[in-house]
């Protein structure tokens, strides 16, 4: 089978966060024509909801929220997404887990990317940021 | 994201329903509040809770501190598989008391 592709475009805003998982997940199974991946797929939809949330809390911080344009490929094993929105450079916090026994309310996003995606990657692009998340599926799954 | 709160035996038995993410937090955390007083210990109720991210685990983490702070006892009960898998990866897992189910939650802060 053909690799599928998709593109959308979202408002920079937390009532948007539900509808963009669910659309990941159809995707997702669109693409690995299977549901058996679902704790694969539903690391890759919690990736996607943080990712999703610092852009609209962070790099829209002082902007007025406008909106964020998602592309993705995949096919059987693998999924890519991408992101691009018009907001704030991001300065990545270093992904490390907060110490549990201070029982931090923050600093857990960044963490949750990197453990549940096989590959993160930013760039500022021109006046965008750029994301792509990688997540391969299956028995080499790696995250 | 619904959230109801029935109270039994001094025991506030929060119970959600839905997704627990950056939008629906902030009422978590109302409910943690409001009933994290002195009065009652909690019991989370996360049966039907399908989808937690970081914003719903700070939340979580905001009633923990909430009750112990005022020297009550706050559980988290019928957690999800998904869930319980982002609990684990942030190894808050070891921060909660979990029980399997409400009931069994209620008698073990009784006790």
């Amino acid at each position: 089978m053909p690799a599928r592709i998709m593109s959308c475009r979202f408002p920079a805003s937390l009532h948007y966060l539900t509808p963009l998982r669910h659309f990941v997940q159809a995707f997702c199974v669109d693409a690995l024509e299977t549901e058996a991946w679902e704790e694969q797929v539903y690391q890759l939809q919690l990736a996607v909801s943080e990712l999703a949330t610092n852009i609209i809390r962070h790099a829209y911080r002082d902007l007025p929220p406008e909106s964020v344009e998602v592309a993705g490929t995949g096919d059987t094993s693998e999924v890519i997404l991408e992101f691009w929105d018009t907001g704030s450079a991001f300065v990545r916090p270093p992904p490390a887990l907060p110490e549990l026994v201070k029982l931090a309310e923050g600093g857990y996003g960044s963490y949750l990317i990197q453990q549940c995606v096989d590959d993160v990657r930013y760039e500022r692009d021109g006046e965008r940021n750029y994301w792509r998340l990688e997540k391969r599926f299956g028995e080499r799954g790696g995250a | 994201m619904d959230v109801t709160v029935s109270v039994e035996n001094g025991v506030a038995i929060i119970a959600m329903e839905g997704h627990l993410d950056a939008l629906s937090a902030p009422h978590a955390k109302e409910a943690f509040r409001e009933y994290g007083t002195g009065e009652y210990h909690a019991v989370v109720d996360l049966g039907k809770v399908s989808f937690i991210d970081s914003s719903g685990l700070a939340s979580l983490i905001s009633g923990l501190k909430t009750f112990r702070a005022q020297g009550k006892q706050f559980r988290l009960a019928a957690v999800q598989p998904n869930v319980r898998q982002v609990l684990t990866l942030t190894m808050l897992d070891r921060a909660f008391d979990i029980t399997p189910d409400v009931r069994s939650a209620v008698a073990s802060v009784d006790a």
